[in-house]
């Protein structure tokens, strides 16, 4: 076991990704794509974190890099205290049953050719080899019944199962090596509204009951609010407003997370007539404030990139007016 | 199962390979006659109760000559296509796996392989190499690496991408033991289906090969032979010619729709499972 | 006389009855929403309307537009009708456009073909529409092709498509699923504004949205229709609906939508688990006789079992298709 936590469980500082673009012509050098823009966020021990953003925001950039599945052009990511870029391969690899991935796509993310047992025990038999079959196949039946399932899962197939059962195997699957931290991608967008309700129930449950943290990232902010603790808005590969869920929904300081709050279709009939924010993400100018050419309260100080910088206790936001 | 009994090309398919592939595996054992042993007093017969389809100027028994023509094409298309397999699908799941210069090499590899005339350049092959039934598999097998390892890199590219992939990556699963245990049992199915399309051609190029005396040599029968031999006798025996053609024609049909009804079978299905 | 009228509508695929017996009107200038999870019947209602049932499907009932039955009539009379009285915009814009051909040829495509414009004319309707939609031409010449265009604006050029010929209908089937939320709610002001629209001599375009979200059609429409199983669970003035949810499985929806939950949160921290509705909905091959939600409901009888319950008024034009509709006010 770990020996206890001495501050954040995870520690992401100053991430940055650049992507090589094809080039244009062939001796010309490639050009490149930031997309992320020096993030920076920790996650305690046992806390829900919500990242929220639409495409392009650079969420996806961010788990990859956090799962160490990417390097990153520069930062750093910490995992219990260890900084996962500058590990070495084997070390990196005995890193890795502490975090976890819970995946999108319910019919994407389960080999059809496996039975249920081969994958719910793939990160087992691949990160903690020294584990015999016998206890490995208790600790696969340990796991479904922990999801909600019956022993007799295991040995079906995954194409006999719903979607909603398919992401409680994926979730079986993320805490076969007890992970500390699981990092949840979207895991209830693709579902039917009332299974999105049990796999959310399902997901604090489990927190409440293993210790876990989560890195949840959606652009679903019903969602988010109902399981994270704290909350990271971000935009165009930057972190524009973070602070507690309860907080930043109820007070959002910056304009974008105004936006979007708004825009999430309420089921209030009241609300017929009310019109939206326009705007879509452009590639944000040269410095300055990524949102001001969307922003209604953009002014000539927007040229000039805000700071991520507390407004109030726990509670920061990047924008000059906020 | 009520989906195969409803494709009459399947089925058909089926039926002809099973005809092709048990006709040969009985000439191992059993022929009316010899396919070799000459008769000279029976030459040129017509068919009859004793010689089912008749004999040659040489006095041989056509049917025998068939089913041990069935049992050398088999195996010359057999072995190629495993030839073919088995460097082909390994060349194109690393070329898939390792992208970079490793996936180039093996794409201009390729590019090169496809630029030849298969089969001129089989035909070349045998004739510098001597003719022979293992020369005909070496040459007719090298033309299939190609055609496996394009089909292989293709797929397993989408298959990289897939999530169930990247759920290895993160419980920090190697690339080849990836290749093995995901992307090879997804690609099954396809691979099948191109081995039987492959196996057609595979009997073509054989009997392409045999026709020109490059194959399999004398006195063991195959169909290419008999086609050659027949020539001379066209006009007056044109059945002669005729068996030996309604063979391989018959033998490429099979399995052509063998492979097509095959294709049919999997592909829904596995959308199905998703 | 309404401007779609269903009736009795059972659609079956190989033997298994998908939709079963589903009726309801649509009137010129109308919103409707169509709200059901995903099983319900909901895609498979706009598709019998579009006439585009896959093959292999039956269709029993009736389809009448203006009047005109449509159902089992020659492919020619749904032709008239596809794409220029009745238009559909689908849930996947990256699909719904033809990337070899430039936007304006796409949104000119229906005009002529419909209207028989000449091309030129029809350019200047394209022009028209694409404007109407929020893509002026000084920004969006006719020729940009779709992987040029970001998700929102696709949708946008598919909806223009669908207007272009002037439509009395248009079905919308999850028009802002694949999109983003801010570019959806873009989308979803456009299609309510479009089909508010009122003009010369006309009444303005009806509006059938497909969504399995409330929170869509609680902002976008003036009816609503919620699906269950193949059946009408529950319909009325959306605005009646919200106020007072008569069928269970309505309630459910609602209780466990994170909408809903979210909303009533307040401030507090999470933790609270969301109420769901037990059980899975039923296979459409073995469907229970009675109420098809009864093995979910918290509130079954014996009597539902017995037979479907037929739909009971349970206010001004609002009716449930349960024996005993709740009565309480919504959560």
């Amino acid at each position: 076991m770990t020996p206890p936590l001495l501050g954040p469980l995870l520690e992401v500082t100053g991430l940055v990704r650049d992507y090589a673009l094809p080039r244009r012509r062939l001796f010309e050098r490639p050009g490149s794509i930031r997309a992320l823009h020096g993030v920076s966020f920790a996650v305690m021990a046992g806390e829900s974190f919500g990242i929220v953003g639409e495409s392009g925001c650079g969420k996806s950039t961010l788990a990859r890099a956090v799962l160490a599945l990417e390097r990153p052009t520069t930062g750093t990511v910490r995992l219990l205290g260890r900084d996962l870029t500058a590990l070495r391969p084997r070390d990196l690899k005995a890193m890795r049953r502490h975090m976890s991935m819970v995946f999108q796509d319910p019919y994407g993310s389960l080999d059809p050719r496996h039975r249920v047992a081969r994958i719910v025990a793939e990160p087992m038999a691949s990160l903690m080899p020294e584990v015999g079959r016998a206890e490995r196949a208790e600790r696969v039946r340990e796991a479904l019944s922990e999801v909600g399932l019956g022993a007799a899962a295991a040995e079906r197939y995954p194409h006999e199962f719903s979607g909603g059962q398919r992401q409680r195997i994926a979730i079986a699957r993320a805490l076969i090596t007890r992970p500390e931290l699981v990092v949840a991608d979207e895991p209830v967008s693709a579902l039917d509204v009332s299974v999105q309700a049990q796999v959310l129930n399902l997901m604090l449950d489990l927190r409440e009951r293993l210790g876990l943290s989560y890195l949840f990232i959606s652009h679903d902010l019903s969602v988010v609010r109902c399981v994270t603790d704290r909350v990271a808005v971000m935009y165009l590969g930057r972190i524009v407003e973070t602070g507690p869920t309860a907080e930043v929904f109820a007070r959002p300081r910056h304009p974008y997370t105004q936006a979007l709050l708004d825009a999430v279709p309420r089921p209030d009939p009241s609300r017929r007539g009310h019109r939206h924010a326009r705007g879509e993400p452009a590639g944000g100018g040269q410095g300055g404030c990524p949102y001001a050419a969307r922003c209604p309260r953009a002014a000539a100080v927007c040229a000039q990139a805000p700071e991520l910088a507390e407004k109030a206790p726990g509670h920061a936001a990047a924008c000059h007016f906020a | 199962m009520g989906r195969l009994l409803r494709s009459p090309g399947l089925i058909l398919g089926a039926a002809l390979t099973a005809a092709l592939v048990g006709m040969a595996l009985l000439s191992l054992g059993w022929t009316p006659y010899p396919p070799a042993e000459m008769n000279i007093a029976q030459r040129l017969a017509a068919p009859s109760v004793a010689h089912p389809l008749g004999t040659d100027q040489f006095g041989r028994d056509v049917l025998s000559m068939v089913m041990g023509g069935a049992w050398n094409s088999i195996v010359v298309a057999l072995v190629a296509v495993a030839i073919g397999a088995g460097v082909g699908v390994p060349l194109g799941a690393l070329a898939a796996a390792r992208r970079g210069w490793v996936d180039e090499a093996v794409m201009r590899f390729n590019d090169f392989a496809f630029a030849f005339p298969a089969l001129l350049s089989a035909v070349m092959i045998t004739a510098l190499a001597g003719p022979g039934a293992v020369n005909a598999i070496i040459a007719i097998g090298i033309f299939n690496i190609p055609v496996f390892a394009r089909l292989t890199r293709g797929a397993a590219l989408a298959l990289w991408q897939r999530d169930f992939v990247l759920a290895a990556r993160v419980a920090a699963k190697g690339d080849a033991a990836i290749t093995v245990e995901h992307i090879l049992p997804n690609l099954a199915g396809l691979l099948i289906v191109q081995a039987t399309i492959q196996f057609a051609l595979g009997i073509l190029a054989e009997a392409s090969l045999s026709y020109l005396g490059l194959g399999v040599q004398p006195p063991a029968p195959s169909w290419g032979k008999m086609l050659n031999e027949a020539q001379t006798y066209i006009y007056s025996a044109p059945r002669l010619a005729i068996f030996p053609g309604l063979a391989i024609a018959l033998s490429v049909l099979g399995l052509n729709l063998l492979g097509d009804g095959l294709r049919d079978l999997l592909d829904p299905r596995l959308r199905r499972e998703r | 006389m309404p401007l779609l009228e269903v009736r009795e509508l059972s659609v079956s695929i190989g033997g298994v009855r998908l939709l079963d017996g589903v009726s309801f009107a649509v009137e010129r200038g109308d919103s409707l929403g169509v709200v059901g999870e995903s099983g319900c019947g909901k895609s498979l209602t706009a598709l019998a309307v579009m006439g585009l049932l896959p093959a292999g499907a039956t269709a029993m009932g009736s389809i009448r537009l203006d009047g005109q039955e449509l159902l089992g009539a020659p492919e020619r009379r749904w032709q008239a009708v596809r794409g220029r009285r009745v238009a559909m915009v689908f849930q996947e814009p990256m699909t719904a456009l033809n990337p070899v051909r430039s936007i304006g040829a796409q949104v000119a495509e229906g005009p002529r073909l419909h209207l028989g414009l000449s091309r030129p004319d029809a350019e200047r309707r394209a022009v028209q529409a694409l404007d109407r939609v929020g893509l002026p031409t000084h920004r969006f010449p006719p020729t940009l092709y779709p992987h040029q265009l970001s998700g929102g604006q696709r949708q946008r050029v598919v909806i223009a498509t669908a207007l272009a010929c002037d439509p009395d209908l248009l079905i919308a089937d999850e028009p802002t699923t694949a999109l983003d939320v801010t570019i959806q709610a873009q989308i979803l002001d456009l299609l309510a504004d479009l089909a508010g629209e009122r003009g010369p001599g006309k009444q303005g375009m009806a509006l059938m949205m497909i969504t399995h979200d409330l929170g869509v059609v609680a902002e976008t429409t003036d009816r609503m229709l919620v699906m269950y199983a193949g059946r009408v669970a529950e319909r009325g003035p959306t605005a009646e609906v919200f106020r007072r949810m008569a069928h269970p499985y309505t309630r459910g929806l609602l209780a466990a939508s994170p909408h809903a939950a979210a909303a009533r949160m307040g401030e507090a921290p999470p933790g609270l688990r969301l109420p769901t509705i037990p059980g899975q909905v039923p296979d459409p091959a073995h469907r229970p006789l009675g109420c098809p939600f009864a093995d979910r409901c918290a509130f079954v009888t014996d009597g539902c079992r017995a037979a479907p319950p037929p739909e009971i008024a349970v206010g001004p034009e609002h009716t449930a298709a349960c024996i005993h509709p709740r009565a309480e006010p919504a959560p």
